[in-house]
């Protein structure tokens, strides 16, 4: 009846992306697109990165024990499948140690500035370990218990927020907004890439569903939901600080969400508890992260089980961690490095196996 | 046992009566208690009885066994002898066969008479149990205000019993077993045939016999071998002392496993959820228990993550809380010598040694004891500036929703955890706390009872259609409760399950 800790459902799936949509890049964003016509432009570039989330999940339908390792080897060979697997690996790999090393520094800033950097990297890390190696369901069944608890304060949070600025006008220093420029969409196309780096996971996750029909719509409305909060996120940062200062703001969704001000909420500032939403997305797109990049070395280096893997993944990650000096530069590394992958990975190759896979025959993964 | 002993047990009985008495005295050498009792049949036929004192039903075994045995059978003669006991002399008894005097030793330990007769290559094993016992009393781990009272005893007898009357089906089925290598305790399991999977049965019933313990005295030692996460301070299997609740686990597809001399019984599988409910829940009204059930979260939230939770604001954010408050606990914090850790820790610990002195101590003195404690603690240590006032008050608010949670098995795993957190807050603030609680659900995410997750349906509930979901954190009223549960048989879905 119940699988071996092996598999996960549509709705553990989809818990998973929502939760790791929600990460650190939110923070960020307003900054980056803090004009009148951001959030306009941020919307059609998000929701053009999203429509290719579909894409991903038709290959589980195609093949559904493949993973990434085998729709490379069956397109490219052996030689240059591997070449390629070793490229997302490293990217999958990259984009979980920037993230650990941007919340870390979050974390430091705003929670613990007294405690070391490399303290907090071990911590989170372990806690990644700890998860990864309990396996995918482990991870799906926490995101469909921690979903609630972190979407629906998040929610309300913003709504709160919302009202708490400029009551009944609150979108009218916004609108109406000039249509955004050809090259600012193409830009915000690239620049919104780190929001959905957790399609890195699509590519290993079909072995690991249940049942992979349903997921295509589910994964799609995630898309979407990502896109529509940072959207909102941007527009109401907007609203409150105008296009000049917002572009100075570090972290202007906590400090938007701190201005609550209804009568009748206990605590005097409720932005350290708001990071616990990122807290939670951190938490699964990291140990995410370890699970497939073992999931990636178990079947790139043949062996039985991931564990190995894992903890080799934990330590790469910890070491890449280490290497951006601040966190600006680690950002500015993510912002770089994230579209160029992306669009190999999640764009041209699910095209490439699409196309392939309709020109017919059983894939040989050897 | 010595290869001799393990000789003569396996030897078959022979026809010659002053053999199988040699036998049977040398088997129980040095046993004081083990009676042997000679008899005739008719003028000349030889008989001995074995049994143990104050095991068997002494008056019945002189009726109907030895009175009548020797009234009756006076012109009877040896041949066919015992086939006659057994069908037309020997009254009140299930009475069998017993061919090895392995078999025969097994059934004076266990509460049988062995009849042996010259001539006769087997003893007739007269079943004469009865075992001194406590009776049917009223349930003391877990008291309902309104409901049955009785409660499981020691006899295993009695508590079969006392299911089969509240499931009166013959698909009720009972499977006995002998469990412990020296021990040989009896065990049974019960299911209902309809209802249960059968490779959950299969599995259970592998796992008792292959239980590699001299003895298993409790089913909490049997819970502790049949678990699959052993390592886990949070109990994977459920146990109960309420027959109606073994009857409700039952009806939804459980397995029940009862041992004897145990008042407690294995309900299986288990889940978190099922921990949070009490027998009650299901006799009152659904909005009144729904409420309860809601509060018996948040006590369990409560009673791991408040004293953390205190740590983390009042050390590393007091700026959270209202400027009012905080000023207040600063204030009552002045001259105390120590950290707030400390206090903490210190208070929750004075609060676990009260808890366990209640539990130890006889009933008179305990209450005493509680208060005695409380003053000496709670009212004392805070005068004397040893504690805050605000640390007592989160002290004995964590205990007391310890105490609302129905099922004491599952608060020992919230009680340890708490210190898990406590130290995690302790160094890191509310991010310690945060990979505290999320080091909790991950690994209670792990855990499973017999395939069912554990923290099922809070997760994983789709398997079921989100059914379950009604008989979880509130309870709907009793018709919209789903009547097959996950734990019953039923049939696979394509492409597996999660």
């Amino acid at each position: 009846m119940f699988s071996k800790n092996d598999k996960i459902s549509d709705r553990q799936l989809t818990a998973i992306l929502l939760l790791t949509f929600l990460g650190t890049e939110m923070f960020f964003l307003p900054a980056y697109f803090g004009k009148t016509e951001g959030w306009l432009t941020l919307l059609v570039g998000a929701l053009a990165a999203a429509a290719f989330l579909p894409f991903l999940t038709l290959l589980a339908r195609k093949e559904p024990s493949f993973t990434a390792v085998e729709w490379f080897r069956s397109l490219f060979g052996r030689k240059v499948g591997n070449i390629l697997i070793y490229g997302l690996l490293a990217k999958l790999l990259f984009d979980g140690a920037i993230e650990l090393r941007v919340f870390s520094e979050v974390l430091r800033r705003i929670i613990l500035p007294k405690t070391s950097l490399w303290i907090l990297l071990v911590l989170l890390l372990l806690l990644y370990l700890y998860t990864a190696q309990r396996g995918l369901e482990t991870q799906g069944r926490a995101a469909e218990i921690l979903l609630p608890f972190v979407l629906l304060p998040f929610l309300l949070f913003l709504v709160g927020a919302a009202f708490s600025l400029n009551g009944n006008q609150v979108l009218s220093p916004a609108l109406p907004a000039p249509l955004p420029k050809d090259g600012h969409i193409g830009k915000s196309f690239f620049a919104t890439q780190p929001l959905f780096q957790a399609m890195n996971f699509l590519l290993f996750v079909p072995p690991f569903l249940a049942n992979g029909r349903g997921s295509t719509k589910k994964v799609w409305y995630a898309g979407l939901f990502a896109a529509v909060t940072a959207v909102l996120l941007i527009l109401l940062s907007f609203v409150a600080y105008g296009g000049e200062s917002l572009s100075h703001k570090l972290f202007a969704p906590l400090q938007l969400m701190e201005r609550v001000g209804r009568s009748g909420v206990f605590f005097a500032r409720q932005d350290l508890f708001l990071v616990w939403f990122w807290m939670v997305s951190a938490f699964l797109f990291g140990s995410c992260s370890l699970f497939f990049g073992g999931v990636c070395c178990q079947r790139l280096f043949g062996r039985k089980e991931p564990k190995g893997g894992i903890f080799l993944c934990a330590l790469l990650i910890f070491l890449i961690a280490l290497l951006p000096e601040t966190m600006e530069s680690a950002l500015a590394l993510r912002r770089k490095l994230s579209p160029i992958l992306g669009m190999f990975y999640f764009v041209l190759f699910p095209l490439l196996f699409l196309i392939s896979s309709k020109k017919g025959g059983k894939r040989n993964a050897a | 046992m010595k290869k001799n002993q393990k000789q003569k047990t396996e030897k078959q009985i022979t026809g010659n009566i002053l053999e199988s008495r040699k036998t049977m005295k040398e088997i129980f050498k040095d046993c004081g208690d083990i009676v042997f009792r000679d008899f005739t049949a008719g003028a000349h036929i030889p008989l001995f009885l074995v049994f143990t004192d104050n095991m068997v039903n002494s008056a019945s075994i002189e009726e109907s066994i030895l009175n009548n045995v020797m009234n009756r059978c006076r012109e009877e003669e040896a041949e066919g002898l015992l086939p006659v006991l057994t069908e037309q002399v020997i009254s009140g008894f299930d009475v069998q066969k017993a061919e090895t005097f392995e078999k025969a030793a097994e059934g004076v330990l266990s509460g049988d008479t062995l009849i042996f007769m010259e001539g006769s290559n087997y003893a007739l094993r007269a079943s004469t149990k009865s075992f001194p016992n406590r009776g049917v009393s009223k349930a003391e781990t877990e008291v309902v205000v309104q409901g049955p009272k009785d409660a499981f005893t020691e006899l295993l007898a009695f508590n079969l019993v006392l299911i089969r009357r509240r499931i009166q089906d013959v698909r009720l089925k009972v499977k006995r077993k002998k469990v412990g290598t020296i021990g040989k305790n009896d065990a049974a399991i019960m299911y209902l045939s309809h209802l249960v999977r059968p490779d959950m049965l299969a599995k259970v019933e592998k796992q008792l016999e292959n239980l590699q313990l001299n003895g298993i005295l409790d089913t909490g030692t049997a819970e502790q071998l049949l678990e699959k996460h052993r390592m886990s301070p949070f109990p994977q299997l459920q146990m109960t002392e309420r027959p109606d609740k073994a009857a409700a686990a039952l009806m939804e597809g459980r397995i029940v496993v009862l041992l004897d001399n145990s008042p407690f019984v294995i309900l299986l599988p288990a889940t978190l959820n099922l921990f949070f409910q009490a027998a009650e829940d299901y006799y009152e009204r659904w909005e009144i228990m729904s409420f309860i059930r809601i509060l018996r979260y948040v006590a369990a939230f409560f009673a791991v993550a408040l004293p953390g939770l205190y740590i983390a604001l009042s050390v590393y954010h007091p700026s959270l809380l209202p400027t009012a408050l905080a000023v207040q606990i600063a204030k009552t914090r002045l001259h105390i010598p120590f950290s707030v850790v400390s206090e903490v820790v210190v208070m929750e610990l004075a609060f676990e040694l009260l808890r366990e002195a209640g539990i130890r101590l006889p009933s008179p003195v305990s209450s005493t004891i509680g208060i005695v404690g409380g003053i000496i603690i709670g009212s004392a240590a805070v005068e004397a500036g040893l504690v805050s006032p605000a640390v007592v008050i989160i002290s004995a608010l964590t205990g007391i929703c310890t105490f609302v949670i129905p099922n004491s098995a599952i608060v020992s795993g919230l009680r340890l955890s708490k210190y898990g957190i406590i130290l995690l807050s302790s160094l890191f603030g509310l991010f310690g706390f945060w990979v505290g609680l999320l080091f909790l659900l991950v690994h209670l995410s792990g855990l499973s009872s017999y395939g069912i997750p554990y923290l099922y349906p809070f997760c994983s509930a789709t398997v079921n259609d989100d059914k379950d979901l009604a008989d979880s954190i509130i309870r709907l009223p009793l018709r919209k409760i789903n009547n097959h549960s996950i734990f019953g048989k039923r049939k696979e879905k394509k492409g597996g399950e999660v």
